[in-house]
C-alpha cells in the first residue's frame, strides 16, 4: 500500500488519509474506532452521521462526510478530521515472542 | 405445544405426543392396579441414546438432540455456528467445541477423556465433570462459573476474564492456567502447578504481581520465565526501578522522549521508547526491537512503519 503523506496520532491510535475505500469494504456499526480494554474509554467519532466504519479484511476505514468530524477519547485532545477517506490502526509494541496491539 | 426445559432458557417440544398408554404404564405407575387408567399421557421412559460420532454429529446440529448422549468416540464440532447446546447428560471421549459462537449451554454432567471448549458464549457451567486429561475453556470471556464438581488433569482458563473464583470442591492434579483470567488466587484445597502462558509460576507472579521486585526479576536465569515475570511486572515499573541506559533521545510533541537499553544475562536486551502523552502528559514505556537505535525509528516502528521516513503524525495528541 502507498504509504500516506502524514498521520494523525490520537493516543495510540493512527489514523491516516487514503485515496478511497478498497472495494468490497463492508460497512460496520457505530462510531468506535478503539474501545480501551482497561479503562472503558474509547477513541470514537464525536458527530453522529457525520462519518462511517468500514472493515476490510482485519483493517479499519473511516469515511468522512461531513466538512469536518472530531475523534474524541476521555483522556486525549479531540482532532478534527476533515472530509475524505481515511485507513484506522493502532500502535504495535515488541515482545520477544510476538509482536502486540498496544491496548490501554 | 412447548415448555421450557430443564435448564430453562431454550424452548423445546415435548419429548413425545400421547404413546399407547399401555406399554410403558406397569412400571411407572404407583397405582393399584385395579385403580382407574391415568388420563394424562404418559411419556415412556427414555434411557440414553448411544451413537457413533458421525450420528451423534448430525443429531447435534440438527437441534434434535437428546438430554443423555453416549458417543462411542470423538465428538468433533470446532467451529460451527449452529450449535448451541450439548445435552444435559455427556459422554465421549474427546469433545472439541472451540470456536463454537453460539455454544452457551454445555452439558451438566460430562464424562470424556478431554475436552477443547475454547472460545464458546458459555457464561455459566455447572453440574459434574470429570474430564480425564486436559479441560481447555481459555477465551470463554463470558465465563463467570465452573461446575460445582469438577475434575480434570489439567486446566485452562487463560483469558477468561470474568472468571474471578474456582469451585471450592475443584480437584485438579496436575496444572492450572491462568493467564488473562480473572483468578486472584487458589480455593484453599487445591495444590497444583500454576502456569502463566505455558510457564510454570508461583502463586505470588500469577495473582500477586505488584510483590514482585524488580531486582527478583534480573535474578531469574530462565529467559522464559523471566520474561513471563516481566509481563507481569510491567514494564512500566521495571524499568523505573531499574533505570537503563540512555542510547538516543530527542523531541515530539509530548517532549523529551527517550530510547532506553536494558542489557538481561542471557537474553536480548529490552529497548524500550519512554515517551510522554502530550494530551495527559503521562509517562508510557514501550518496547521495540532490539535492534533499533533512534527514538525516531521506535516511534515509527510502534506506529506501524519499518522506514522511519513513512511516518510523519500531523498532529498527535
Amino acid at each position: 500500500m502507498t504509504q500516506s503523506p502524514f498521520q494523525y496520532r490520537h493516543g495510540d491510535v493512527l489514523i491516516a488519509p487514503v485515496a478511497a475505500l478498497p472495494a468490497g469494504a463492508v460497512p460496520r456499526t457505530g462510531l468506535v474506532l478503539a474501545h480501551g480494554e482497561h479503562t472503558g474509554h474509547s477513541h470514537r467519532i464525536r458527530e453522529s452521521g457525520a462519518a462511517s466504519l468500514y472493515v476490510y479484511g482485519k483493517e479499519l476505514y473511516l469515511l468522512v462526510s461531513a466538512p469536518t468530524a472530531t475523534v474524541v477519547h476521555e483522556e486525549h485532545r479531540p482532532i478534527e478530521l476533515p472530509v475524505g477517506v481515511y485507513r484506522v490502526w493502532q500502535q504495535r509494541e515488541y515482545t520477544p515472542s510476538a509482536i502486540r496491539t498496544v491496548v490501554d | 405445544m412447548f415448555s421450557i426445559n430443564a435448564r430453562g432458557r431454550h424452548l423445546r417440544k415435548p419429548a413425545a405426543q400421547a404413546p399407547p398408554a399401555a406399554e410403558p404404564a406397569a412400571p411407572y405407575s404407583t397405582r393399584p392396579p385395579s385403580a382407574p387408567a391415568p388420563t394424562y399421557p404418559l411419556v415412556p421412559p427414555t434411557g440414553p441414546v448411544r451413537a457413533t460420532p458421525e450420528v451423534a454429529r448430525a443429531l447435534l446440529l440438527s437441534g434434535r438432540q437428546p438430554d443423555e448422549l453416549i458417543v462411542s468416540g470423538a465428538l468433533r464440532l470446532n467451529g460451527e455456528p449452529r450449535l448451541r447446546e450439548l445435552p444435559r447428560f455427556l459422554e465421549c471421549t474427546h469433545l472439541e467445541v472451540n470456536d463454537c459462537p453460539n455454544l452457551e449451554l454445555l452439558p451438566e454432567r460430562l464424562r470424556a477423556t478431554s475436552v477443547q471448549a475454547a472460545r464458546t458464549a458459555v457464561r455459566e457451567l455447572t453440574g459434574d465433570w470429570l474430564v480425564r486429561e486436559t479441560l481447555n475453556l481459555s477465551g470463554n470471556r463470558q465465563l463467570r462459573r465452573l461446575p460445582e464438581r469438577l475434575t480434570a488433569r489439567a486446566l485452562d482458563v487463560s483469558s477468561c476474564s470474568l472468571l474471578v473464583q474456582l469451585p471450592a470442591t475443584i480437584h485438579l492434579t496436575h496444572w492450572l492456567e491462568v493467564a488473562g483470567s480473572g483468578l486472584t488466587g487458589l480455593p484453599s484445597g487445591l495444590r497444583v502447578n500454576i502456569h502463566w502462558q505455558g510457564t510454570a509460576v508461583d502463586e505470588r507472579t500469577a495473582f500477586r504481581p505488584e510483590d514482585l521486585k524488580a531486582v527478583d526479576i534480573l535474578n531469574v536465569r530462565n529467559v522464559t520465565r523471566r520474561r513471563v515475570l516481566l509481563e507481569r511486572f510491567g514494564l512500566d515499573r521495571f524499568v523505573q526501578e531499574v533505570g537503563g541506559l540512555i542510547i538516543d533521545r530527542d523531541r515530539d510533541a509530548g517532549g523529551e522522549r527517550q530510547l532506553l537499553s536494558i542489557p538481561l544475562e542471557g537474553d536480548e536486551p529490552i529497548v524500550a521508547l519512554r515517551v510522554i502523552c502530550p494530551s495527559t502528559a503521562h509517562t508510557y514505556v514501550l518496547r521495540v526491537p532490539p535492534h533499533l537505535r533512534t527514538c525516531r525509528r521506535a516511534a515509527a516502528w510502534l506506529a506501524g512503519f519499518e522506514n522511519e521516513h513513512d511516518y510523519r503524525p500531523l498532529i498527535e495528541t
